[in-house]
């Protein structure tokens, strides 16, 4: 991270409530290069309100929004350089693809030739060159999404905000539309901050991601990060599945722990968050990183013994859920493959469950 | 399948048949009447005429249905410009739902109220020893009553002021259904509060904008009780022409032939209006 | 810019309401011309208890609006469920008819109906002046209940069909409970309608025949007396209490 550059963006001490609920609260957060960062959150985190505080169509209780080295928290939202594609898009409906895009650089009052260029280049990108003179009304909602998008980008804004603009298209014309985005991002070497609920959208496509919950910043990294090492069991199980075991520090050797995980399999593991001693901790681990196993005398990693109570078929994947102890679920993601000595794992089968030290997470 | 039937044609048929007698067959009597001449006893002869059309556009008349369309056109303009600035506070700037029905309420309460009630409240209001006058004389402002009644300005008041409820509902109803996502859109691509209005706000509340109109403009035009008690007999209008032929000359086939050139002007509106509204589903069930 | 809008709304509903509150207030004034105040009385309203010919217009146009309205809501609700759920030749045609009647001024219709009971020498009166009343009222009563139909979900009545329900069960069992709310409000417009109506009674009625709107014209024609404020204001509060009611029917049933 290069000092010396300006921030493209600074959230400092930003509060702010609605009917005295506090939506965010000391929210802070800086950005020095153009990348794509998602915004990931439950409903009510506060992600929405976000994006409204820097596009300004909210104003902060307290803090400083700052743009390109400029406070911008008294200019109105058609004077910063910032454009939004809205959740439903809002096309102006009585306009055409072209006039609808065309029409922020009319507010600019750019000249004729200049619009039509930008337009086009734009129409273009999106891959709608033939839509110019359609109306919102006879576009899919993939082709209203792009419109919207490209109403936006034509501007050439400093930063992109993007309010939940996936949300209402089908599953494969989501994943399309994810690539689609990206790429653009890439192109066009500008900001993009998107907003979503959806984990998997935000670990595909962003450089950043920032995990919020109720208006806190819980952790922000890449998605690499974010998923492998969590720092707490809500970023953790908000990020992918996971299973939470519950675990006993039983004592502390120099940087090593040895804990107990459900009360039955004892081992050692590096004492990476400075633990003390204590009952109650929690072992976090993704289920693509279990791996089922019919005898004890073939594991050489950390097992548990259980069995199987129902198994879910995913198309490439097959979720095994295994009771353990008669009291926990755990579930086990393994891979369709040739290849793999998978058994016919069948249900009421007694089985172990295994993983390799590394692949948990302990956490509070 | 008897029910069935049964039900079906009797409902279809009592509208056709209502609707023939008392509507179709009727207005195709004041059409073939306006070709008639006047009777002296029986109040029509049935001698084919087109003295009746001819008589109607000689300039006097002609003058008569100028007036009466300068003063619809200008009665319609104004309750559009009061009507709109109102519609947009009360739907766009309240948000509390109880407020707004309750507002919405005293709207619907003059719209309700009879024409003639509030006319004639008008009338109590404008006079020379009337409220407004006596406040005004009382206050310095003027030495001399003003003259509301009895002229144009009387009438034009009295329109204005029966017919703008005729306005604000129609503008209501478009505006609530408008999406005030729209005007974040628009502003934030950069668009000043003019152009948001201008660009955004009346494009999109057309459809209310069109059908208040249609509505004062049309009723304008057929007014007689206005413009008889706010205006004398000094302000004729269409209507007051039709009435006095009817009641009062006696001349029931150029009465009608009056009658039947209204008709044809509102028709003419109407299908215009229908024409230019996308939104044609309200007229074609 | 909201205050300044808020602000504009208040004139308007002063514009609104003014003159009507003066007519209240005049009411109640002692002076027979309402010229200047001169003392709080109600001999007005009683003097109206004793004016025959105001009882009589009153008790007619009240039994005119009341059939008119009852017919025409009959009617009118069949007419509009025809116009809606069936395909017939000129479907379109009585369509268009139903909303030009709307919208068109009402001295057309009058005059129409005029000719119409001459045609076939009906003396004017209560007859000519109740089937008029009826034809006013059926165009709007139409449009409230086909407004009202087109909100439906059409899947209720196509399972009701499949299920083999005749037309008339359809109708009494599923489509008329969830129009009722739409009938009454059509009910209490077409008898506001009726009761206020001026121009169609001017040429429809006779001498026989009076009601309460011509009376008050005839007697407005004359200029301002105290009387014809304390009638009006009774005729205001009865259209009150009608917007109330259909209010509240309304807001209970939707």
């Amino acid at each position: 991270m290069n000092e010396s550059q300006k921030p493209i963006i600074e959230l400092k001490n930003i509060s702010k409530s609605f009917n005295s609920e506090s939506i965010l609260s000391n929210f802070n957060f800086t950005l020095y290069e153009n990348k794509f960062i998602t915004i990931l959150g439950p409903s009510g985190s506060g992600k929405t309100t976000i994006i409204k505080l820097i596009a300004g169509f909210e104003s902060v209780d307290t803090g400083e929004i700052i743009l390109n080295n400029i406070k911008v928290n008294n200019i109105p939202p058609n004077k910063r350089e910032v454009n939004t594609v809205f959740q439903n898009y809002s096309l102006f409906p009585h306009m055409t693809v072209y006039e609808n895009i065309a029409f922020g650089l009319r507010m600019k009052k750019k000249n004729k030739d200049y619009i039509e260029q930008a337009v086009t280049e734009v129409l273009k990108m999106i891959k709608m060159e033939n839509f110019a003179s359609r109306k919102p009304d006879q576009l899919s909602g993939g082709q209203q999404q792009r419109v919207a998008v490209a109403r936006a980008i034509v501007n050439k804004p400093l930063i992109l905000l993007l309010d939940e603009p996936l949300s209402a298209l089908d599953e494969k014309l989501r994943k399309e539309m994810q690539v689609e985005l990206k790429s653009i991002q890439q192109d066009l070497g500008i900001t993009f901050i998107l907003v979503t609920h959806d984990q998997e959208e935000a670990l595909s496509i962003s450089d950043t991601v920032i995990v919020l919950n109720n208006g806190k910043i819980e952790q922000i990294g890449s998605p690499k990060e974010i998923y492998e090492h969590p720092v707490n069991s809500f970023v953790a199980s908000f990020v992918g599945e996971l299973n939470i075991l519950d675990a006993k520090i039983k004592t502390i050797n120099q940087n090593q722990l040895t804990i107990v995980v459900e009360e039955i399999y004892t081992y050692q593991i590096q004492n990476k968050n400075n633990f003390v001693v204590q009952d109650k901790i929690k072992l976090l681990i993704r289920p693509e990183k279990l791996r089922l196993a019919l005898s004890k005398e073939k594991s050489t990693s950390n097992n548990l013994k259980g069995q199987i109570i129902e198994i879910r078929y995913r198309g490439s994947l097959l979720d095994y859920i295994i009771l353990i102890n008669n009291t926990k679920k755990l579930t086990v993601t393994m891979l369709q493959n040739k290849d793999a000595n998978i058994f016919n794992y069948n249900i009421g089968m007694d089985v172990f469950v295994e993983w390799d030290v590394g692949c948990e997470v302990l956490t509070q | 399948m008897i029910n069935k039937d049964l039900f079906k044609y009797s409902s279809i048929l009592i509208i056709v048949f209502w609707l023939t007698i008392f509507v179709i067959v009727p207005n195709l009597g004041v059409l073939a009447i306006s070709f008639l001449e006047k009777g002296e006893m029986n109040f029509v002869k049935f001698a084919f005429t087109l003295d009746n059309y001819k008589k109607l556009s000689s300039l006097m008349y002609i003058k008569v249905f100028v007036k009466t369309f300068g003063i619809a056109f200008y009665v319609t303009i104004v309750c559009l410009l009061f009507s709109y600035p109102f519609v947009y506070a009360i739907s766009q700037t309240i948000q509390n739902k109880v407020i707004k029905d309750f507002l919405l309420i005293l709207v619907i309460v003059p719209f309700w109220t009879s024409s003639l009630i509030r006319t004639y409240a008008m009338m109590i209001v404008l006079r020379t020893n009337g409220i407004i006058n006596n406040s005004l004389i009382n206050i310095g402002f003027i030495n001399e009553p003003i003259e509301f009644l009895y002229n144009w300005i009387g009438v034009s008041i009295g329109l204005i002021y029966s017919l703008l409820p005729f306005m604000i509902l129609p503008l209501y109803t478009s505006f609530e259904k408008f999406d005030r996502n729209y005007i974040n859109a628009a502003q934030d691509l950069g668009a000043s509060k003019i152009n948001i209005l201008l660009k955004i706000i009346i494009p999109l509340t057309k459809s209310g904008i069109t059908s208040g109109c249609i509505l004062v403009f049309l009723s304008t035009l057929g007014m007689f009780f206005i413009p008889e008690l706010l205006g004398g007999s000094k302000e004729i209008l269409i209507g007051n022409l039709i009435k006095n032929q009817f009641l009062i000359a006696r001349n029931w086939p150029f009465g009608t032939a009056i009658g039947t050139m209204l008709t044809i002007i509102v028709t003419v509106l109407i299908l215009f209006y229908a024409r230019n509204t996308k939104n044609t589903d309200h007229l074609v069930v | 810019m909201n205050r300044l809008a808020r602000l504009y709304s208040i004139l308007i509903y002063i514009f609104l309401y003014f003159p009507i509150f003066i007519l209240i207030i005049y009411s109640f004034n002692s002076s027979k011309y309402g010229t200047s105040w001169q003392g709080f009385t109600i001999d007005w309203y009683k003097k109206l208890y004793t004016n025959n010919l105001l009882i009589d217009s009153t008790k007619n146009s009240f039994l005119i609006a009341g059939l008119s309205a009852s017919i025409s809501t009959f009617i009118g609700t069949i007419s509009a469920l025809a116009l809606y759920s069936y395909e017939f030749k000129g479907r379109k045609i009585f369509s268009f008819i139903v909303y030009v009647l709307a919208i068109s001024p009402d001295i057309i219709m009058g005059i129409s109906l005029l000719i119409l009971f001459n045609l076939v020498n009906m003396n004017l009166g209560f007859w000519s002046l109740l089937l008029s009343h009826i034809t006013l009222n059926l165009p709007f009563i139409i449009i409230i209940i086909i407004a009202r139909l087109k909100t439906f979900n059409k899947n209720l009545i196509n399972a009701a069909k499949d299920l083999g329900a005749p037309e008339w069960i359809i109708f009494s069992k599923i489509i008329f409970p969830l129009i009722l709310a739409s009938i009454i409000s059509a009910w209490l417009l077409a008898f506001t309608l009726s009761l206020d109506d001026v121009v169609i009674s001017f040429f429809v009625t006779g001498p026989n025949f009076e009601v309460l709107p011509l009376t008050l014209f005839s007697m407005a024609h004359l200029g301002i007396k105290s009387e014809i404020n304390a009638l009006c204001t009774v005729i205001f509060i009865l259209t009150l209490v009608l917007i109330f009611i259909s209010h509240f029917i309304f807001r209970k049933k939707t």
